[in-house]
Parts: C-alpha cells; sequence; structure tokens
C-alpha cells in the first residue's frame, strides 16, 4: 500500500455483540489494529441509547455488529440507525450467516461481511477501507 | 130419367121391329096446295117476263133484224130458244103439279068423309094419320099433345113415327109406341084402318105412370140389389163359417194335438170352481191322474208353499170370476222334487152371460223358475260386484249415462243421481283429453278400431284433475247399443310411477353420472344394466349390454375371471372385492370392484351389482404420496439435520472465533518462543480447520450466502474441471460431454462449481484403480414420472448436469444416507462426509434437484437438474478474439451486480488485463489496500450502496492520481449524472456495456495516456 489516505486511529469504533468474549476479543483486536475509540453494547438497544445520547455526529463513525442477537437482531439495528445515520460504516459479523438475514442486512445498507471466526487481517482490512472513506468524507 | 130412356129405346125398338102401323092422315089441302100452285105460276111468269125483257131490248135496238151478223144471229136464236124453252116448263110445270095436288085433295076430302066415327070428345088425345102419313084429325084433348109434337092438322107425322106408320099398311095390326118429348111420355096406339085408309092414333099422356113405373123399378132394381146383396153375403157368410168350421175342425185338431202333445195342460173348471177338465199333460208332470183332480176346487189342492197374499188374491180372483195369469204355486212331487207351476185361467161365460166356469192353462215352470232363481241370482251378484265394485261402471248412449254405479260416482265426487241427471258426462273429462276420446268415439262410429284402453284426466266436481284407467266396450241396454266403460282411479298410482319414473330418472342420473362403473347381472350372468361409465369402459351401450354376458363382450379369460367373481357372490352371498386390470388403448387402468349380491324377499340371490371405481389415480397417488412421505421423512430428516449443522456452527464459529481470538493474545502475550507458544499456534492452525469445516456445514444447512446469477453451465463445467485435472489423478479419465449451445441456469456458479467438484472427487475415489469418469451436460425434458419422485420438482425443461462414473456403486441400503453430512464409505481419514452433503444443501437451497441412479458393481450417475432460464447469461464469455488487448494493466473492477462482476472480470482477464475486484467501493478500497502496485484503471459502477462511484474514485485518485477512471452507468453521459463530484477526466459507457465495446473503450483510454505521456 503505498498511501493510505485514511487513518485507522481515527476510527471511533462501536462493537455490538451479545457474547462478552467476543466483545472483548474484538476489542482486543481493534486496540491491535490501531483503534482508539472503541465502544461495546450487549444488544441493540443499548447500541441505540448510546447513539442517541451523544450529540456528536463523530463520537462513532464505524459500527461492528454481530447479525444474530437476542431481542434485536443486527438487521435491525441496521435499520435504526440508517434512518438516523444513513452514511455511517456498519460492517456485519456472523456465525453462521442466516441467509434471509444477509440478504436483508444488504437491502438495507450494510457495507460488509465478516464471518466468525475473525481474523485479524480481515478485520484490518475492511477497517482500513472504511477509515478512508470516513477520512474522505471528513 | 132412367125410366124415360128405357121407354124411348123400347120405343124405338117397337119402330125398329116394324110391328108399329102409324097412321097417315090427309094435311090441310085447300090452303097449302093453291099457294103451292100459285108460287110455280108466278115463277113461269117471272121467267118469262125476265126473257121478254131480254128479247125485247135487242129487238128494239135493231140488233136482232137490221145489224145482223152471222154469228151474232145464230147465236141470238139459240139464246131465244132457250128462253121459249124455259118459258114452256114454267107453264108446264106448274100445271102438272096442280093436277096432282087436286088428285090428292079428292082423297083427302074421302078421308074426311069416315071421320064420323072419330072420338071427337075423348079425353085423351085422338089424332087420324092418312095413308100419306099426313094429319088428317086431331080432337080437342090432342092440343097439348099436338103443341108437345109441334105437329098441326096437315102436317106430316113425326119423323120417328113414320117407319111405324109405314108398316102398319101392311101388318094391319095394332101397334103400340111409347113416345116422350117436352118433358112428359105418351102410350101411342097405332090404331090402322086400311079399309079406311087412314090410322088412328090414340095417344095417352103416361109420364106420371112411366115415372111411377120407373120409381117401382128402381126400387126394384134396389131391391134386387139388396136382395143379391143379401143373398151373396149370406153366400160368402155360409162358406166362410164352412170354411170356418173346417179351420176350426182343423183347429180343434191342431189344438187337441197341440194340447196332447205341448209341456203345458189344458185345464177347465166349472162353475161350481171345481176342476173338470185336465189335459193329460198334467198326468205325464205330477204322475197324478186327471180323475183324481176332477171335482176339486183349488182350494180342496191346498195351498202348498204360496205366500198368503198370492193365494188369497188368486182365490179372489176365482171367486170374482177374473181372469188371472201366470199364478204359480208348487207340487211337491211324490218322488220327493218341489215343482213349480205357473197356471193362467179365464172365467168362460154362456151366450146368456151366465158364467159356466174356468178355462186355462198350467205349465211346469220348475226349470224356468230354477233358471230364473239362478239367473236372479247371478243378476244379484252380478249387481253386487257391479254396486260393490271398487271400479267406477258407466253406461251411456251418446255420453248420455244410463247407469252408474256407485264406485263412479264417488271416483267423480258426485251423487249417482246427480250423474244420472247429467245430459252428458264428458263434462267430466278434462279438456286436454276430450278431443282425444271424442276422436276416438267418431272412428268407431266409422267403424275403426279405436284403443279400448286408455287413460284419461278426469274432472271431479271440486275441479280437481285425477287420472283414470277406462276400457271401453259395446253394450246393449234396452235393446239399444250403449257404450260400457269401466273406470279405476290411477292417480296415486300415476303419481307412483310418476315418482317411481322420476326416482328412475334421478337412479339413472346418478348412476351415469356416477365415476365408477357399476353392472347388475342376473343369476345366469347376464347383464341387466350398466351405466354410463360401464358403457365407456365395455365399449358397448346398455342396451346393447342387455342379456350378454361377459362372454358376449370380453376375451374369455377376462370373463372367466368375472364370472368367477360373480359366482362367488351368487355362492357365498357376500361382497367381494377384486382388483380388476383394464388395459386400454391408452393405458392400463385399475378397478377396484366391488360385488355385492342382491336378494329377494326370501335372502336368495337374484342378481350380482357391481360397482368398480378406477383407482389408478389413487394407487398412483398412493404410491406417489408414499413416495413423497418417504422423501419428507428424508427431507425433514435433513432439515433437521442442517437445522442441527447450522445451529452447531453459529455456535461453534463462536466458539472458535473465542479460542482463535484468545489464543492468538495469548500467542502475542508470549513473548519467548517456546512449547506454549507452538501449542496455541496448533490450536490456532486447528481452529482455523474447525472453520472450514463449520463453513461446510453451514452450506449444508443452507445459510451459505448465495451470489445467483444466470450463468452459462458449460463454462462453469469448464472451469471446474480445468481445476479438477490436477486433482483428478492421471488414472482417471475425465470427459466433458455437451450438447451444443448455451444452457443457461440462475445459480450461484462458485457453488455449482464446487458442487460438481465434490462429485467428481467422490467418483474418483468409487474407483481407486482408476476408470472413466463422465461430466455431462445436456437439456432434459422431464416428465411427470421423474418430478413425482421429488418433492417440488415440476415437468419441464432443465439443465442436466450428470457425473458418471465406472465404480463400485451405492450400496442401496446406504442411498437413503448418502447427503446426511458426516455419513461416509471412505476409510477413515478418508473423507470428511460433508462432500454430498454440502450438494446437497446447495441444491436445496438454489432449487436445484439432485438425482441418484446407482448400481452396485457398475457405477453411479450422479444428476443435476436446474431449471433452464432464456436470458443472455450474465457470466459470458465473449469472443476476445478480434478485440484490442492489454499488457497486464491492472484494472480495478467495482461492480455491485455480482453476475456482472464476474463477466467483465473475465473478459478483460482474457483481453490480458490484471484484474482486481470488488462488489462495492469499501471492498475495491480493501482491494487498493492490498495491492502494492499501480492500478491502471478503475472501472467502476456509478451507484452502489454507501459508497459510490464517484467517491469512490476520489478516495482511491487522492492515492492514485494517475489512475484512469471508467464508469459504467445506467446514464448516457456524464452530463446526465446526478449528483456532484464528478472526478475529471472520467470516460463513461452506458449500461448495457457489450464486452467488445468495454475492451475497446478500457484499451482506448488506457492507450490514450500512454500517447498523452508519449507525447
Amino acid at each position: 500500500m503505498t498511501t493510505i489516505t485514511g487513518n485507522i486511529s481515527d476510527l471511533n469504533v462501536l462493537v455490538v455483540d451479545d457474547s462478552f468474549d467476543v466483545l472483548n476479543i474484538l476489542k482486543n483486536m481493534l486496540r491491535n489494529i490501531g483503534v482508539n475509540q472503541i465502544f461495546t453494547a450487549r444488544d441493540g438497544k443499548a447500541a441505540l441509547d448510546f447513539l442517541g445520547e451523544t450529540d456528536d455526529a463523530d463520537m462513532v463513525n464505524l459500527i461492528l455488529c454481530d447479525l444474530v442477537m437476542p431481542r434485536m437482531t443486527g438487521v435491525e439495528l441496521l435499520k435504526q440507525v440508517r434512518s438516523v445515520h444513513p452514511d455511517i460504516p456498519f460492517l456485519i459479523i456472523t456465525g453462521h450467516a442466516e441467509i434471509r438475514h444477509v440478504q436483508d442486512a444488504k437491502t438495507h445498507g450494510a457495507n460488509a461481511f465478516l464471518k466468525k471466526p475473525v481474523s485479524m487481517q480481515e478485520l484490518k482490512k475492511k477497517l482500513l477501507a472504511v477509515a478512508r472513506v470516513v477520512g474522505h468524507r471528513r | 130419367m132412367h125410366a124415360r130412356t128405357r121407354a124411348t129405346v123400347n120405343f124405338m125398338k117397337y119402330l125398329n121391329s116394324g110391328n108399329v102401323s102409324v097412321l097417315a092422315g090427309e094435311d090441310n089441302f085447300s090452303t097449302r096446295h093453291v099457294l103451292y100452285l100459285a108460287g110455280l105460276t108466278l115463277l113461269g111468269v117471272f121467267v118469262l117476263s125476265i126473257a121478254w125483257e131480254f128479247l125485247y131490248e135487242d129487238l128494239i135496238s135493231g140488233n136482232l133484224g137490221g145489224h145482223y151478223h152471222p154469228e151474232e144471229t145464230g147465236e141470238r136464236w139459240e139464246y131465244v130458244a132457250t128462253v121459249m124453252v124455259f118459258t114452256a116448263v114454267a107453264l108446264v110445270v106448274p100445271v102438272l103439279v096442280s093436277g096432282k095436288v087436286i088428285r090428292r085433295n079428292v082423297r083427302t076430302e074421302q078421308k074426311i068423309k069416315s071421320l064420323a066415327s072419330f072420338p071427337e070428345h075423348s079425353p085423351n088425345p085422338t089424332l087420324r094419320f092418312g095413308s100419306d102419313n099426313v094429319l088428317l084429325y086431331a080432337n080437342a084433348a090432342s092440343t097439348p099433345f099436338l103443341d108437345a109434337i109441334q105437329c098441326a092438322v096437315g102436317d106430316s107425322v113425326p119423323v120417328a113415327w113414320t117407319r111405324a106408320l109405314n108398316d102398319l099398311p101392311t101388318t094391319g095390326n095394332q101397334g103400340r109406341l111409347e113416345y116422350a118429348c117436352s118433358g112428359r111420355t105418351f102410350s101411342i096406339l097405332l090404331h090402322p084402318m086400311p079399309e079406311a085408309g087412314y090410322v088412328d092414333v090414340y095417344a095417352h099422356d103416361i109420364t106420371e105412370r112411366i115415372w111411377t113405373e120407373d120409381a117401382l123399378h128402381t126400387v126394384n132394381e134396389r131391391l134386387e140389389q139388396r136382395v143379391n146383396e143379401r143373398t151373396s153375403k149370406l153366400s160368402r157368410e155360409i162358406a166362410e163359417r164352412e170354411q170356418a168350421q173346417a179351420a176350426l175342425r182343423v183347429s180343434e185338431h191342431r189344438y187337441r194335438d197341440i194340447a196332447e202333445s205341448s209341456s203345458d195342460w189344458i185345464w177347465e173348471m166349472d162353475e161350481e170352481l171345481r176342476f173338470s177338465h185336465y189335459s193329460p199333460r198334467l198326468a205325464e208332470i205330477t204322475g197324478v191322474r186327471p180323475e183324481e183332480l176332477i171335482g176339486k176346487t183349488r182350494r180342496d189342492l191346498g195351498k202348498g208353499e204360496i205366500e198368503d197374499e198370492k193365494w188369497h188374491r188368486h182365490l179372489m180372483d176365482l171367486d170374482a170370476r177374473r181372469p188371472f195369469r201366470d199364478f204359480r204355486y208348487t207340487y211337491k212331487h211324490e218322488d220327493g222334487r218341489t215343482l213349480h207351476f205357473s197356471t193362467s185361467g179365464k172365467p168362460v161365460f154362456d151366450e146368456d152371460g151366465r158364467f159356466k166356469g174356468y178355462r186355462g192353462t198350467g205349465s211346469d215352470i220348475t226349470e224356468r223358475q230354477q233358471a230364473e232363481a239362478a239367473l236372479s241370482n247371478s243378476e244379484q251378484r252380478f249387481r253386487n260386484l257391479v254396486e260393490g265394485s271398487i271400479q267406477g261402471i258407466l253406461i251411456h248412449r251418446d255420453r248420455k249415462p244410463l247407469y252408474v254405479n256407485q264406485a263412479w260416482a264417488d271416483i267423480h265426487g258426485y251423487t249417482v243421481d246427480e250423474v244420472m241427471a247429467m245430459d252428458s258426462v264428458d263434462g267430466l273429462i278434462s279438456e286436454e283429453d276430450r278431443a282425444r276420446m271424442a276422436a276416438y268415439r267418431a272412428r268407431r262410429m266409422h267403424g275403426e278400431e279405436v284403443p279400448t284402453w286408455y287413460e284419461y284426466q278426469a274432472v271431479q266436481k271440486d275441479g280437481s284433475l285425477i287420472w283414470l284407467e277406462n276400457r271401453t266396450s259395446i253394450t246393449t241396454w234396452d235393446g239399444e247399443p250403449a257404450i260400457f266403460s269401466c273406470v279405476v282411479d290411477i292417480t296415486e298410482r300415476k303419481r307412483a310411477e310418476d315418482a317411481l319414473q322420476k326416482s328412475e330418472a334421478r337412479f339413472r342420473a346418478v348412476l351415469d353420472n356416477s365415476p365408477t362403473k357399476i353392472h347388475i347381472k342376473d343369476e345366469e350372468g347376464r347383464y341387466l344394466l350398466i351405466n354410463r361409465q360401464a358403457e365407456i369402459l365395455y365399449g358397448i351401450t346398455d342396451a346393447e349390454a342387455r342379456c350378454r354376458t361377459s362372454y358376449d363382450i370380453f376375451p374369455k379369460e377376462v370373463a372367466d375371471s368375472f364370472a368367477g367373481h360373480d359366482q362367488r357372490v351368487i355362492e357365498t352371498g357376500h361382497t367381494v372385492e377384486e382388483e380388476e386390470e383394464w388395459h386400454l388403448p391408452d393405458g392400463v387402468r385399475t378397478y377396484l370392484t366391488v360385488k355385492f349380491p342382491i336378494l329377494d324377499a326370501d335372502g336368495n340371490v337374484t342378481s350380482v351389482g357391481a360397482i368398480g371405481t378406477d383407482i389408478t389415480e389413487r394407487k398412483k397417488a398412493d404410491e406417489e404420496r408414499a413416495e413423497l412421505g418417504r422423501q419428507l421423512v428424508q427431507s425433514q430428516k435433513m432439515d433437521a439435520i442442517g437445522q442441527l449443522t447450522g445451529g452447531i456452527a453459529h455456535d461453534f464459529n463462536n466458539l472458535l472465533m473465542i479460542i482463535d481470538g484468545y489464543s492468538n493474545q495469548a500467542i502475542q502475550q508470549i513473548k519467548r518462543n517456546g512449547p506454549a507458544k507452538e501449542s496455541l499456534a496448533h490450536v490456532v492452525e486447528a481452529t482455523d480447520k474447525a472453520a472450514i469445516l463449520t463453513q461446510q456445514l453451514l452450506v449444508f444447512s443452507r445459510r451459505q450466502i448465495m451470489e445467483k446469477g444466470v450463468v452459462a453451465l458449460d463454462g462453469v463445467l469448464r472451469e471446474t474441471l480445468g481445476l479438477l485435472e490436477r486433482s483428478v489423478g492421471e488414472r482417471h479419465d475425465l470427459k466433458l460431454e455437451m450438447d451444443d449451445g448455451d444452457i443457461c441456469a440462475e445459480t450461484d456458479s462458485a457453488q455449482l462449481g464446487q458442487a460438481v467438484m465434490n462429485l467428481v472427487i467422490n467418483a474418483r475415489d468409487a474407483m481407486p484403480r482408476g476408470g472413466s469418469i463422465v461430466v455431462g451436460l445436456r437439456v432434459a425434458e422431464v416428465g411427470d414420472e421423474f418430478t413425482a419422485r421429488h418433492r417440488g420438482m415440476t415437468p419441464g425443461r432443465y439443465a442436466e448436469i450428470f457425473v458418471k462414473d465406472q465404480g463400485s456403486g451405492i450400496d442401496p441400503k446406504d442411498l437413503p444416507h448418502i447427503f446426511e453430512p458426516f455419513f461416509t464409505t471412505k476409510a477413515q481419514g478418508k473423507g470428511t462426509g460433508l462432500g454430498l452433503a454440502m450438494v446437497y444443501g446447495f441444491a436445496q437451497q438454489s432449487g436445484m434437484v439432485v438425482d441418484v441412479s446407482s448400481e452396485p458393481g457398475k457405477g453411479s450417475i450422479f444428476r443435476l437438474y436446474l431449471p433452464t432460464v432464456d436470458r443472455e447469461p450474465e457470466v459470458a464469455l465473449p469472443d476476445v478474439g478480434n478485440l484490442p488487448r492489454g499488457n497486464g494493466e491492472v484494472i480495478l473492477l467495482v461492480e455491485d451486480d455480482l453476475s456482472l462482476l464476474k463477466l467483465s472480470s473475465r473478459t478483460l482477464d482474457d483481453l490480458g488485463y490484471t484484474v482486481l475486484t470488488a462488489s462495492d467501493g469499501f471492498e475495491a478500497l480493501e482491494v487498493d489496500d492490498e495491492i502494492e502496485g499501480p492500478i491502471h484503471l478503475l472501472l467502476s459502477d456509478v451507484v452502489m450502496p454507501n459508497l459510490g462511484g464517484f467517491e469512490l474514485a476520489d478516495i482511491l485518485q487522492k492515492a492514485r492520481p494517475d489512475m484512469k477512471i471508467v464508469f459504467i452507468s445506467g446514464y448516457p453521459s456524464n452530463d446526465h449524472v446526478p449528483g456532484t463530484g464528478i472526478p475529471k477526466h472520467a470516460t463513461f459507457l452506458q449500461k448495457p456495456v457489450k464486452q467488445d465495446v468495454l475492451a475497446r473503450t478500457i484499451h482506448a483510454v488506457l492507450e490514450r495516456d500512454a500517447l498523452c505521456l508519449a507525447g
């Protein structure tokens, strides 16, 4: 890579997963990749609450979300987020990729999919792409 | 008058006979004869004077002498001579006549002299005629007579008397005649006096006498006539009496014969009412000699069994001397028989009216009585029959009722009297039938044969219609022809018939509309009826089938089978079920036929019914249902396994992620290399393998993400086989057999390739010693039979991909399990047991059908059926032979339409470019990050979610300012592209982009920059 216009450190990532361990691992991964601002939520409702409480538009510029969660699925969360933040990058992480959910997520504007188990390289690659877009738009 | 005529006739006869003498008396001579002479003289003088006058004129005129001409002189002298002759005659004739007259007068004077004795004073007319028949004299009493005969003295005798007078002188006899004139009749006595020369005539008026004589004559005639008539009558009476007496004698003989030979007997009673005579016949009948009865009265003989009233009436008749007729009584014969006698009698009176007794006849009416009794009984019986009959009986003439029984009246709702009072019973016939029945009568009158039995509708008194059955015949009533009509109320029967007809129609309709074949046979196996379905199936109509057996319709072996079933029903009396196979032109049909007995009231089997249901479809459906059930079970099993594996995979992935994550963290935290760090590295490695396994499990559980598009299947197969050539090995011959032409289907080409790959690997493993593996592609028309085996598949056109090997085949017991995950017949460690599971999962997910044919020892064929599509393949390889080619330039291709992405990627690859692909902007950035070297050209769609082509290009150009940009847009040019931030120097291609255009454009854009750089 010769020039990267986006900077991963500029990413403020909200990680949403019902698994504490997954949240923990992803948080470590993100930190290792270079993400400084990492927020976590155990479900969609908590994520929305978090997003609704902040007035700073750049408080979160990337959402990393599990697809299958209790009470609110990743797709449902995606719909809610898109109604308020149409441009915020939204990455789906899924363990078994229920087809209808994946297609549904695509339809509602999911930017990328990550398959569990997520590798650090794969995650970093995705984050770099997002960081460039975020940097470009800023 | 009559007498007068007769008197005249007698007079004329008398005259003619010459017996009558007529007295011819002298006429009045002095007067008439002097006048006569004077007349003659005057005539002579007259003639002479004319002659003289004539001559004198000639002499005076000189014609007589002076002027003499010889001719004239001669003539005149002739004339003078003539005149002279006339004159002489005129003078001589009177002289001669006068002499005659004088002589007569002399004689007349003599006669007159003889009249001295003439009875002058006779009270009767007395006339005297001379010999010349001239009346010479008449006395005073003659005047009325002469007036009557219009004659006077001197006149000639009347012509009627002339002959008698002329005859008298010769006969000298007196003559008498009667003479009638002027209404009077006279008796004329001619008394000739020859010596005196005259005839005296004495007339006597006998008119009164004649009248009296005529009257007497008339009376006499009448008397004679009456006498004659009486005589004739008496004669006739005598003759008649004689005839009567003769006839009487004959009659007496006859009646005696009759009486003696008659079956009746004759009896007589005297004035004491004692029997005085019996003809022998009675004795013959009763065996009682007449002597035993003679002298007895009726009372003496006894009353017998006669009713009192009749007995007393009879005795009163006898006592009153009244005639009686047909008095019936009984007689007890000594042989015990009761004889019935009838007797009639009349009183006999003598000429003085005195009662002389009775005379009569008796007859044995025992047989008649018995016959009458029998007849009476018969009549009574028939009357009872008629009166008590429930059939209505009407006897009519010209529709006027002559007799009607109670039933007939009741049927019509009338009383008998009301019917009998009708002038015509036509009004009791419905209008619809009246004309028809009138026509019958008219035709019958013309001698035509008409139905004597028919039905018609009658009108009851209350106007309601009823149906009657009528039988008509000609009978006699009071000696005249009449119509006998016997009717039965069949309204209920008609209703029942109608109901039955409707019921039969319903029954028939039900039969004929039944989808089952139905027939009924009698005990002899003859068809009694077949319904429409049976008609179609048997190829024979119901009418044709009647009275035929199965042997008349079907081949013997079939008929034998049917007859056997029928016989079982008849023998056992139970229902029999049989499956019959009918080999029909359109295939074999299976009928489940239920044959059942039809019993009579005694429970005997009279016929056999059969209802056959076409169970072909049902059987097929049952089989299909069983197959479907099997498929369903299999499917549900696979689904259950899928869900299980899917769920496991999900959780397993999470676990793997945790294991992998913490392991990596631990590795990072261990600064030094050592066994612990290596162990963790193994853990991470095993985690990666486990992730691959879970990925395959996800495919089986159909939770893999599909990227479907219309693909050309031959390309997919070629590509797949290209990858497989190395892994299959040299011992195996891998062949590709494909039909000509593009066969396209909508599927995920990568997964399809993976499925084919798995099948080929399995085929290879099934032939460890090598062999031929054929991968094929063709279009197959799939029919019902095939689709029935595969749930959810419909008949139609499919792309068939098959993989055929010549291996060991699959054990049938293994077949149901081959698609289950982790089921494998391979040696331990040789297979994961997920290959066919992936194929199955992919097929299920993409709408494909997997079919397996395997025969142990001969190999297996796996077939994948994909619905074909007519659309152009979105991923099709163009012919790039003539297109401008690249030279390894790197092109980043960004397209969210995956099929198009693949197509374009392949095209550019074939054109010699290095192609980097991304399905959206983010992925493009990821690729950009990964690529160390240059990206010469960005080929991107404009409109993409989240990160559009312009923004992507802008981001990329910041790091790669030399990168050329070609946009593929749905808009005709950049002028029309909505939005802002359009990168400079971008080239636009309008969708749909033909691959050659794409190739030339990219080549041109790259070449242009090269030229620019060169320039």
